[in-house]
């Protein structure tokens, strides 16, 4: 430094920080040239790439819909994680009437059907507070809430949704991923998560209906919209169809 | 939105899958921002946004046995055919096997609303899906745009239709008769591929300014919902018809794929976002050409339903009618001959050769054909670029070298004390 | 005349002539580099200005033909500056490469790797100097010519367009590097000068400088001085 003199510090402080933020912001440019020149895909080959792992997305779904639909299943179970969004599959007949149910349902509402003797209650609950609702606010599904089944044992009431045990092992399983023995851990997590299901799911004639496990009353439906939920006067809808498949037990695929 | 999905995907794979579920969740959350952005929101009648939504009385809050307060809307309800029943649910859909046996995702869902404010606005269910008597819709027809529908057009009084577009669509290079012969039929797009019903009457009195405004329109026409349909329409046909990202984005869904280019023998277009054209369009510059100023100029009078192989006479970018359209709306009116040929307007650098005729500035004399190589000017531009690329790190490495070598020797000297 | 903070002695640098085509040069370079790079910037950024992106972009455009006017004209100036004024040509006599810079050019690296005593003495432009000064010619030849056939795009071939777009593109990276790595280190953040090489501003250099940098042209000064003990103007060499 042969011509700095006997500047005060301050100014000199001022002088290497104006000079240090300068040969920073050279310093990105250069960078940023350097990956310009070099790095850079162009955009071109960036398209290319993107439609190439896009291809099938080839439709947007001519009708509006809103976002709701992109949010998925509201439930955001462990069940979801190998699941997906729209679950049912095997049923051709019901299977998007049953993903219908889904967004708005936890899976072991179906899933788990009471035994002989065992009290279930149902429950509509807030997502993300997890509070009981209220009341029944927006469009049909989509109250802000899922229903929640719970088991009461000796007056205690025990969410049925909630499978630490499950929530573990596929935690597990995601964290130590190797191709050796995924068979076996297949295997095992398979039978250990899908222990505590019903075999048969509860069918849609035993729900949609009077005095069924569900009490469409206690769960806030108006009384019109449980009469068409218990196909009271639902019938009329179902007049217009020539033919309206409805699963049963008795007429269950399984 | 449409998606490519294993069934029940092993355990093992779950953290692969994981990636793409991201990157797939990455697309849709852009495409749906997109979407949703302000400013294709404010482009009137696209996809209603939450404020929408949340602005337009009956569009939440509405059980179906519950009044829609929007008088319009709850006089069409009525005469709904009780699909809605079911197709109100936001969860109704599937994933099945389409017919090239991919497996897609598939959207029940229809909001009402959004339906009641779109296009199709004025029209139930079964006017356009025919034959729906059985749940299961085992026994659905495929929809027909081109069928006579029950709406009169306005102008005539005769019965509406889409199937003077059909046909056009039909003769053009993107229809089976237009195409040439022996192409993949199943590539060829069919209308929904490009359009959506998009609902345009949504917060139609914000697009209006002022609730004054329609209070005009009602000194002569009595019914509200018939007018912000009129309004909505005009207003909708006076702007501009897509973002030209939107555009860039739809014809890339084939035209940059390079299967289906390879099966119809096209060049992949893939140069296009690196020319000034399509950089000043990913900047969000909306009066720049993009797809169809040049394809199908509306300002010469083309259509995007009748675009034909640029081979043809007629075509817009033939070699012969290309000056008149890069000259086109003043965009560039001093345009030679030797400016609009010579090469592509986006290089697709594949080994191809096109044939332009060369002529002189008023596009009158002489046309000679001349043959442009155009991999070789792919390879000429190439070699530029790596000419730089080279001296670029020869220069940057030499010199930014040679400094640090000098700041060291300083520091040696200085250490040294021999300074 | 001192700026200094001491009294030390200084010489002539840069002449006034040469010094205000130095402020047109770098300015002018600046706002074309600026300018010219925001056609390089991604789009999201871009996209984040919203609607005043579209009159930044409109402005964009001018500044960088104002500013390629401005650097034409300089250069144009600069040539007629080295042909026929005394002091351009005693400039470009002096800039002129000649065997002595290759020469410098390897003693000073082997110093700088510690293999030889002595720094090479070094005359009034140095190597790196000499070949700055004439990658700006070249450079300046492309992207002049380019930058006319973008400007003038509707009578030129398209393909002709995508080459002149390649060459411009390709040499403003090349100068934005090699000035910052190069020039910009040397002028600013050489220890020797750090903050700043205040030739450019009052076209003087230290006796100490001179010493370090440019140690032949010190001591021809020197000698020529003994010679003729009475100042001389001559060559625009100056003392304080």
């Amino acid at each position: 430094m042969h011509n700095s003199g006997r500047a005060n510090a301050p100014k000199r402080f001022l002088v290497h920080l104006v000079m240090l933020a300068i040969g920073l912001l050279l310093a990105v440019f250069c960078i940023w040239l350097v990956y310009l020149t070099y790095f850079k895909s162009s955009h071109g080959e960036a398209l290319a790439k993107k439609v190439v792992s896009r291809q099938e997305m080839i439709y947007e779904p001519f009708h509006g819909v809103d976002e709701s639909v992109h949010a998925g299943v509201k439930s955001k179970t462990w069940c979801l994680k190998c699941h997906e969004d729209y679950a049912h599959s095997k049923s051709k007949e019901v299977r998007g009437m049953l993903n219908a149910h889904s967004f708005f349902m936890a899976c072991e509402v179906c899933h788990i059907a009471p035994k002989e003797g065992e009290r279930f209650e149902y429950k509509w609950l807030q997502r993300g507070t997890n509070t009981p609702l209220t009341a029944l606010n927006g469009r049909p599904g989509e109250y802000g809430g899922t229903i929640i089944p719970f088991k009461v044992e000796k007056g205690v009431s025990r969410r049925l949704d909630e499978n630490q045990e499950a929530q573990q092992l596929l935690d597990a399983s995601a964290a130590k991923d190797s191709d050796e023995d995924l068979q076996r851990r297949k295997m095992r997590l398979n039978t250990d998560i899908h222990k505590g299901f019903s075999p048969k799911p509860i069918f849609c004639d035993e729900c949609h209906r009077e005095k069924g496990p569900l009490d469409f009353k206690q769960l806030m439906y108006s009384p019109q919209k449980t009469q068409r939920l218990t196909f009271g006067e639902g019938a009329n809808i179902i007049k217009q169809y020539k033919d309206f498949y409805l699963p049963t037990l008795t007429r269950s695929t399984r | 939105m449409q998606q490519s999905r294993e069934y029940k995907p092993a355990i093992g794979q779950r953290r692969r899958e994981g990636v793409w579920r991201y990157l797939l969740g990455i697309a849709i959350a852009t495409a749906m921002s997109t979407m949703m952005s302000p400013a294709f929101a404010s482009s009137p009648g696209f996809a209603a946004t939450p404020d929408d939504l949340a602005a337009s009385p009956g569009l939440l809050n509405q059980e179906e046995d519950a009044a829609p307060v929007v008088k319009a809307q709850a006089e069409v309800a009525k005469g709904q055919d009780g699909c809605f029943l079911c197709h109100k649910y936001s969860g109704l859909g599937r994933y099945e096997k389409d017919a090239k046996n991919r497996i897609v995702k598939r959207i029940f869902y229809v909001n009402e609303d959004m339906h009641r404010a779109s296009y199709h606005g004025r029209l139930n269910c079964s006017d356009c899906h025919e034959g729906v008597d059985k749940i299961p819709h085992t026994d659905a027809k495929k929809v027909d745009c081109g069928k006579t529908c029950h709406l009169t057009d306005p102008s005539t009084g005769k019965r509406f239709s889409h199937k003077d577009i059909v046909k056009d669509l039909e003769k053009s290079a993107h229809g089976a008769k237009g195409s040439a012969s022996g192409e993949e039929q199943s590539d060829l797009p069919a209308c929904r591929d490009c359009h959506t019903n998009k609902p345009y009457l949504l917060g139609v009195q914000q697009q209006m300014k002022s609730k004054a405004f329609t209070e005009i329109c009602h000194q002569c026409h009595e019914e509200s919902a018939w007018i912000q349909r009129f309004l909505s329409h005009i207003n909708y046909r006076l702007s501009m018809r897509r973002p030209s990202s939107e555009v860039v984005r739809l014809c890339s869904k084939c035209h940059a794929n390079p299967d289906m280019m390879a099966r119809h023998k096209l060049d992949v277009v893939v140069g296009f976002l690196d020319t000034f054209h399509g950089k000043a369009i990913q900047f969000g510059d909306e009066e720049v050409a993009n797809c169809l100023n040049c394809h199908a100029p509306y300002a010469l009078g083309f259509s995007p339903h009748r675009i034909t192989s640029r081979k043809k006479d007629n075509s817009p970018v033939n070699a012969a009618n290309k000056r008149e359209t890069c000259a086109q709306a003043n965009c560039h009116a001093a345009a030679t001959q030797e400016f609009a040929t010579g090469s592509k307007a986006h290089p697709s650098l594949v080994k191809s050769t096109l044939l332009v005729k060369e002529g002189d500035s008023g596009g009158t004399a002489t046309t000679k054909l001349v043959q442009v190589d155009e991999a070789l000017q792919a390879k000429i531009l190439h070699w530029i670029r790596l000419f730089y690329q080279i001296l670029i790190a020869a220069v940057v490495l030499g010199l930014g070298g040679h400094r640090l070598l000098d700041l060291y020797a300083m520091y040696r000297d200085t250490k040294r004390g021999g300074h | 005349m001192s700026g200094h903070g001491n009294n030390e002695r200084v010489f002539a640098r840069l002449t006034k002539s040469e010094r205000i085509q130095h402020v047109i040069l770098f300015t002018s370079t600046t706002l074309l580099i600026i300018t010219g790079f925001m056609l390089m910037g991604e789009d999201w950024v871009v996209r984040m200005l919203g609607p005043t992106g579209k009159s930044i972009f409109y402005w964009r455009g001018i500044v960088h033909r104002i500013a390629a006017v401005a650097v034409s004209v300089v250069c144009f100036y600069h040539l007629f500056y080295v042909l026929f004024k005394t002091t351009g040509k005693s400039w470009i006599r002096d800039m002129l490469p000649r065997l002595k810079d290759g020469v410098d050019a390897y003693q000073n690296v082997m110093y700088m790797m510690g293999l030889r005593k002595e720094r090479p003495k070094l005359d009034r432009f140095t190597y790196l100097e000499k070949l700055e000064y004439f990658s700006v010619y070249f450079g300046m030849f492309i992207v002049i010519s380019t930058g006319t056939m973008m400007w003038t795009q509707s009578y030129w071939p398209k393909f002709y367009l995508d080459v002149a777009d390649a060459l411009h593109v390709g040499e403003a990276t090349l100068a934005a590097l090699a000035i910052i790595v190069g020039h910009i280190f040397a002028v600013h953040y050489n220890p020797h000068v750090y903050p700043m090489n205040r030739a450019f501003i009052d076209g003087n250099i230290s006796e100490t400088l001179m010493k370090e940098e440019h140690s032949l042209w010190y001591e021809r000064l020197i000698a020529e001085e003994v010679s003729k003990p009475a100042n001389t103007p001559e060559g625009g060499h100056g003392n304080a």
